[in-house]
């Protein structure tokens, strides 16, 4: 044992304080630096030295400073960052949805909708008027294109949804390569497991780096014995030591059907999200956008052919001289609930009354609409042949498999009576909207030219309104084919659904943010810096030091005295 | 919505406490975001998530108010509708009054000229007032036009009143769901169409495939549930969805059967009925699914069952309707079913017309190869030949060698020899001779030959012609054979080999020969051969019977099967056919209106013939279902339908003078005359009077038995046929014979009696009608049973020309028309009157529905500004403490005291 033994100790300790000063002083400056993770130094005795018999502690040495962090929290929290940024996608397709529909104001579609059949009540209100029959058509256009906005509206938000699943691609490669070099470095810079400090800096970068990863994608990272994180997803590996593999966004498919979806580039083989955005852009756009989109055509095509069902069996103020159908078949010799329409016909018939201006005399035909199954089932040909045996009015198909029927002659117009088959909407002829769904319903052009033809009469052209009586009650009338169900009845549901969803997502979001906090707030307890400890630890090195000082002044005046002896 | 974040139990880092903070704040501005969001919206929720629940039940009350202020408008335009009509029927019932007064004045005395001239001037002026009020406009509606409320209902032309509206109500919405009338039509109030007149017929259209299930029962239709079919075993539920005519229901019977049977649906008559196949056997039931009433109203419910037998339904009774073709109406037509084995073979006779004069016919296919030794036609060369006096049975007895062939004819010219069976027997040594035998039991008969050979054609020819049931005459239509040769020896190798069958060759006068070649001629070929006989084919149809499809997988075309050696009888004929030849005749007044039914064939045709050929007459289907009516659209004539030399009107029940007309209707109610006596004479020819007493006569039929059955008029001297008008109407008088008096006549004479008169048989002021020259002798009387239109300007019409011809009965009954008239137009305007109270009441009630929905919306949407208020100036406040705190927790730090 000797002085300048005392003296190494000594110099050891201060040296030993002024690190942990120098953490203090990198805790203080990092205090407000978001994902900064404190750190502590590590103190231990240094081995003892045999001096004789007696073992003599040799003072203090740093040896390592390490991160106070607790990996399983942070694990747990990037899942639920994940769950978090996923559940606020679908709440931002909500939102936008539920500002499109505007509903519970006076301009929504359940407004328009029900403007459109009080429209009719005015034409029963005053049949001869050709002003109440105007108005229908334009109540009409107005919701036709009410419904198409919406549709568009909704399918734009989709399709920058579906935008944004390729941005996310992007993003996450550059996330999964960052993740990897700093694998390496790290790595590198600890030395393996021979170094017991932490690369400090890297790490909390390469945290941050999963952390943003993790927004987009749900994942699970290991941390290996070298220090390297492997990085999965769904059990699939995307980051392992310095490498990390592609991920592309392309369609699935590129002639029909533009939705991107993320793929491995090595493999070619889809991801199963399990959270994060690209999970929410997914669901948003396929379940929520996607589906509220089906529901709103689903809607739009009942609205069209019940209305259209009644009102092509219904008769205007005056005929037709002509008339093309709306649809073509696509084979004319298939039965008319197989050929290709975008509305299906049953079994039954309709009626062609045809009129002669002169006399004013109306004959009245009924064609049959056989649609049971058998061989002779009712196909546009046959149909074609069936009208042609009406007196007053030919029957053709046009090159483009079109019905077309024209009046024999300028004395004669013709027009339709009951239909139970719906064969003549499915074809659209004499029909109020033209379109098959919320993408293209409109006012079939005969009728916004000529809004005469608004069918209000079921007796004969404007002899009566028993058919605008059938068109004004239809939206609120149970109906056989919709299983009991009316328009109305579907509209509202449509809604309930679309609130109703959206207050769960909602709901869902919340809970999400409320457990993501909350394990925010037990890593920031842990992980982050408080002033004051730190204030107290630079009193405690302070301390340390002076007293380590003093003990080198003694012993420089021990060592004085022994040279002045 | 603020979130309440636990508070880690460990270490608190400054980090911590500085993103604690920032939630806090960030929750406290958000909250009060909100708040003051509700407060200047006045709205609790924004978007509907915010409370999906108070959001659902909010879309609906604005959907209800919306619906409801339109409801409210309708209401309000009913209303000013309602309004109008009774305004405008306010000044009415004093015009008709006015007219009652002008009327008793002109009738009470003989009044001077002038005077009359002025109470005609004053009913013409009512009239055109009245006509005023009835061609109302509001609101670019005319009021009393029905539903064709863009014209002017009542037309003045050449003197009358032409009612142009019809029946049809204008209705609107007063209620979700409910409409009512709001308008009163002229027929209603004024009276603008006859009533309907003649004997209603029930013109029975029969049920075919194409005849809708809706207007089966007299139109009650048959409700869309399900049947249960049952071989009591398996059953099959047959669903009438997507079903809408009989042949529908027909075709998805047939092809849903109990798993693995057959069933056979057919309409006989208008009934359904339905068959098991018979070689499965079982049960055949029908019963309800579940409370149903569809198959009892299909009239095949049978819960007991009917094994393998035919379950016949009930008559389900199709209404008339615009569509029932004329040949369908008033009877039905015989028919035959020929139903062979095998696929696409099975034929339909049906005949041409109504009535049973056509049942009974037999239809016998005959195998022509068996008639003579030539092979008998080949497939495409059939023919079809129907026998007048009837035809024998006849074979053929080919034998071998040569000029020895032998043709057998029965005797009698009927059936009773068919399917009888001719044999060679061998009958020992009897040298050139045979022997002929008939055995009753097999209907066989037997011709033995010697043993040898020896046997020649004339021993066979003799005997069969010795035995007397055949006749044998030689056949040489076999060229091959030779010319007979009646010493051509019988081979004995013919014996069992060479037979002849009569089969269905023979038959009674009517019976009609297809003749085949069986296994070779199809359907359609038979068809093709009935077609080519014009005289048959003129009685009866031959076609496929349809259904009968080709064996499955086997593209044959629907009548290539081929036919098989049947007889049917037709039956089932009833009725008369429509007489589309003469058609009928319409008289409004002086007028008389033609229409020829040449050429149609549809119910729909007739009513538009009739409405084609005059404006004046509204023709449609009567409301019961039954048949159809004509009515007279014109006030101030007379109308009446009459026939046109044939029976046409009399069928469709539209003639307005028949056998059965009630004499006490004639002259507009005040009926024929009748005195004690005699109360008009008829002369006939030859100068024999008849004296007729109308005594107990109570209709037409009466007066003209009086004359028919008169007891001068039955000896054999001859008589005068007394009958209803050939044209038009009235009553007819014929006599055939010779003239040798005075000719035939009619006289009044000095008789008290107004009979001949009332009975339109002399013309109203003349003693005597007498027949024109020409022969034979002719009298026809006027129509004295015309309707006319019951209604105020019919009434004021006609009082205004009998006031100006001072013919003071007709005055007298037009009074009393007047207060029917009066009494329709009050009753209308109360009704009118008690459908606008109603209407006020609605609207009343209305109002208050729209308070309480109003207030219940606004529960579920709108905020509450008390509450939203305080909340908000708590939530200030604690905001406002957080921030202090945050301030304060800030400042603080250990550092301060070192």
């Amino acid at each position: 044992m000797s002085l300048t033994g005392t003296l190494q100790i000594a110099h050891n300790a201060l040296i030993a304080n002024q690190v942990g000063l120098q953490v203090v002083g990198n805790n203080l400056a990092n205090a407000n630096t978001p994902d900064y993770v404190r750190q502590e130094p590590v103190f231990t005795p240094a081995p003892a030295q045999r001096q004789g018999g007696l073992l003599l502690g040799l003072g203090v040495q740093v040896t390592a400073v390490v991160q106070k962090i607790d990996l399983f929290l942070e694990e747990r929290l990037r899942g639920s960052t994940s769950d978090v940024s996923g559940s606020e996608i679908e709440e931002t397709a909500f939102r936008e949805l539920e500002s499109i529909l505007g509903e519970l104001s006076d301009t929504d579609l359940s407004t328009q909708l029900t403007s459109f059949f009080n429209s009719l009540h005015d034409v029963l209100n005053e049949p001869s008027s050709a002003a109440t029959r105007n108005l229908v058509v334009l109540q009409g256009d107005t919701l036709a294109q009410s419904i198409r906005q919406t549709y568009d509206r909704v399918l734009a938000v989709k399709e920058d949804f579906n935008n944004r699943i390729g941005q996310t691609a992007t993003d996450i490669n550059r996330l999964t390569s960052s993740i990897a070099k700093l694998n390496k470095q790290i790595v590198t810079v600890e030395g393996g497991s021979i170094n017991p400090s932490d690369a400090v800096g890297l790490r909390d970068e390469r945290l941050r780096a999963l952390r943003q990863l993790s927004e987009l994608v749900g994942i699970k990272s290991v941390e290996q014995e070298n220090g390297s994180v492997t990085v999965f997803v769904n059990g699939e590996f995307l980051v392992a030591e310095g490498q990390s593999r592609e991920i592309v966004a392309e369609p699935r498919n590129r002639q029909s059907d533009p939705r991107l979806e993320l793929l491995f580039k090595d493999t070619n083989s889809p991801i199963t999200l399990l959270g994060g955005e690209a999970a929410g852009l997914i669901a948003a756009r396929d379940t929520h956008l996607g589906g509220f989109l089906d529901r709103l055509d689903t809607f739009t095509k009942d609205l069209v052919f019940e209305f259209n069902k009644v009102h092509a069996g219904g008769q205007g103020l005056a005929g037709y001289s002509q008339t093309t159908s709306e649809f073509a078949v696509a084979n004319v010799k298939a039965p008319l609930d197989a050929a290709g329409l975008p509305f299906t016909p049953e079994n039954g018939s309709f009626t062609v009354l045809v009129k002669n201006k002169q006399t004013g005399i109306v004959e009245e035909t009924k064609i049959p609409v056989r649609l049971q199954g058998f061989d002779d089932d009712t196909t546009l040909e046959s149909l074609v042949a069936d009208l042609n045996a009406v007196n007053g009015v030919s029957a053709t198909i046009t090159p483009d498999r079109k019905l077309k029927l024209v009046a024999d002659s300028s004395d004669a117009e013709f027009s339709f009576g009951p239909d139970s088959s719906g064969a003549l909407a499915a074809l659209g002829i004499n029909t109020f909207f033209s379109g098959s769904g919320a993408l293209d319903v409109k006012i079939r052009a005969e009728v916004k030219g000529n809004p005469s033809l608004v069918a209000a009469s079921q007796g004969g052209a404007g002899k009566d309104t028993k058919t605008a009586e059938l068109l004004a009650g239809l939206y609120e009338r149970k109906l056989v084919s919709r299983d009991g169900a009316s328009l109305a009845d579907g509209y509202q549901r449509l809604l309930a659904d679309v609130t109703q969803q959206s207050a769960n997502v909602i709901a869902v979001a919340d809970g999400f943010r409320t457990f993501k906090f909350t394990l925010q707030g037990q890593k920031l307890g842990q992980s982050g810096v408080n002033v004051d400890e730190e204030a107290v630890n630079m009193m405690q090195y302070q301390h340390a030091f002076q007293a380590n000082a003093k003990l080198i002044q003694t012993i420089s005046e021990l060592l004085d005295l022994l040279v002045s002896i | 919505m603020a979130t309440i974040y636990p508070v880690s139990a460990g270490r608190v880092s400054n980090m911590l406490t500085h993103s604690r903070l920032l939630l806090q704040m960030q929750a406290d501005e958000r909250e009060m975001l909100r708040l003051q969001d509700q407060i200047s919206t006045g709205r609790s929720i924004g978007v509907p998530s915010q409370d999906p629940r108070a959001a659902g039940r909010a879309f609906v009350l604005q959907r209800t108010i919306e619906q409801k202020l339109q409801i409210s408008a309708n209401i309000d335009v009913s209303l000013s509708y309602l309004t109008a009509t009774d305004s405008g029927l306010g000044g009415v019932s004093s015009l008709l009054n006015e007219a009652k007064a002008v009327a008793l004045g002109a009738a009470s005395t003989v009044i001077p000229d002038d005077e009359r001239r002025a109470a005609v001037e004053q009913i013409g002026s009512i009239i055109d007032q009245l006509m005023r009020s009835a061609n109302q406009e509001f609101r670019d509606r005319f009021l009393f036009a029905g539903s064709l409320s863009e014209n002017a209902p009542f037309l003045t032309k050449d003197g009358t009143i032409v009612y142009r509206g019809n029946e049809t109500s204008l209705s609107s919405f007063i209620e979700i769901g409910s409409l009512a009338a709001t308008n009163a039509t002229g027929q209603e109030v004024f009276g603008g169409l006859s009533s309907q007149r003649g004997v209603a017929v029930d013109l029975d259209p029969i049920m075919t495939s194409s005849t809708k299930l809706s207007d089966l029962r007299g139109g009650l239709g048959v409700r869309k549930g399900s049947i249960e079919i049952s071989d009591g075993a398996r059953n099959s539920v047959i669903s009438l969805d997507g079903v809408e005519s009989v042949g529908d229901l027909i075709r998805k019977i047939e092809a849903n059967p109990p798993a693995g049977r057959k069933v056979t649906a057919l309409i006989e008559h208008d009934r359904l009925t339905l068959q098991l196949d018979a070689a499965g056997g079982g049960n055949l039931t029908v019963r309800e699914v579940g409370s149903g009433t569809t198959a009892a109203e299909l009239g095949i419910h049978q819960p007991v069952g009917v094994g393998t037998s035919k379950l016949v339904g009930s008559d389900l009774d199709p209404k008339v309707t615009l569509h029932s073709r004329l040949n369908d109406i008033l009877g039905t037509r015989a028919s035959a079913r020929l139903t062979a084995a095998g696929g696409a073979n099975d034929l339909i006779i049906e005949a041409r017309s109504n009535g049973a004069a056509l049942n009974g016919v037999n239809v016998q296919f005959v195998d022509d190869g068996r008639l003579q030794a030539a092979a008998g036609v080949s497939a495409g060369s059939e023919y079809v030949v129907q026998s007048s006096t009837g035809r024998a049975a006849q074979a053929s007895l080919a034998f071998s060698g040569s000029g020895n062939d032998l043709i057998l004819t029965g005797t009698a010219l009927d059936g009773s020899l068919n399917d009888v069976k001719i044999e060679i027997v061998s009958g020992g040594a009897i040298g050139d001779a045979a022997n002929v035998s008939y055995d009753a039991t097999a209907r066989t008969l037997r011709i033995a030959i010697d043993a040898t050979g020896a046997t020649t054609a004339q021993a066979v020819t003799d005997a069969v012609n010795g035995h007397g049931m055949f006749t044998a005459a030689p056949d040489a239509s076999d060229p091959v054979n030779g010319a007979y040769d009646p010493a051509s020896n019988i081979s004995f190798a013919d014996v069992a080999v060479v037979e002849g069958n009569t089969g269905n060759s023979g038959g009674g006068p009517g019976t009609i020969f297809v003749h085949v070649r069986p296994g070779a001629t199809t359907a359609s070929q038979a068809i093709a051969a009935w077609n080519g006989n014009p005289a048959v084919a003129s009685q009866f149809e031959l076609r496929l019977e349809g259904k009968d499809a080709p064996p499955s997988g086997s593209l044959e075309d629907p009548g290539g099967g081929a036919v098989s050696l049947l007889t049917a009888t037709t039956a089932g004929g009833t009725g008369e056919n429509l007489d589309r030849t003469s058609g009928l005749q319409i008289r409004l007044g002086d007028q008389t209106h033609t229409v020829d039914l040449s050429g149609a064939q549809t119910v729909q045709d007739v009513l538009n013939r009739i409405n084609g050929a005059t404006d004046g007459v509204l023709a449609d289907l009567s409301p019961d279902g039954a048949g159809i009516r004509v009515r007279s659209r014109v006030s101030g004539l007379d109308f009446a339908i009459g026939e046109n030399g044939g029976t046409t009107a009399t069928q469709l029940g539209l003639r307005t003078f028949t056998a059965s007309s009630p004499l006490s209707g004639f002259n507009k109610g005040s009926g024929v005359d009748n005195q004690p006596g005699t109360d008009f004479t008829l002369e006939r020819n030859d100068g024999v009077r008849l004296e007729i007493d109308l005594d107990g006569a109570v209709t037409v039929q009466d007066v003209l038995d009086r004359i028919n059955s008169h007891p001068a008029n039955v000896d054999a001297g001859g008589y005068i046929t007394a009958r209803l008008a050939q044209f038009g109407n009235g009553i007819e008088l014929v006599d055939t014979t010779p003239v040798t008096g005075t000719g035939l006549s009619v006289q009044k004479g000095n008789l008290t009696s107004q009979a001949a008169w009332d009975l339109g048989l002399v013309p109203r002021g003349q003693a005597a009608a007498t027949a024109p020259t020409g022969s034979p002798a002719q009298i026809t009387g006027s129509d004295q049973n015309a309707g006319e239109v019951e209604g105020a300007f019919n009434t004021l019409l006609r009082l205004k020309k009998a006031v100006a011809d001072g013919s003071l009965g007709e005055i007298e009954r037009l009074l009393e028309r007047i207060n029917v008239d009066l009494d329709q137009i009050n009753f209308s305007r109360a009704a009118v009157g008690a459908r606008e109270q109603a209407l006020d009441l609605y609207k009343t009630r209305l109002e208050d529905e729209e308070v309480h929905l109003r207030s219940a919306l606004s529960l579920e949407i709108d905020v509450d500004l008390t509450k939203a208020i305080s909340d908000m100036l708590a939530k200030q406040a604690a905001y406002q403490a957080s921030l202090q705190m945050t301030g304060q927790t800030f400042k603080m730090s250990l550092l301060d005291y070192l």
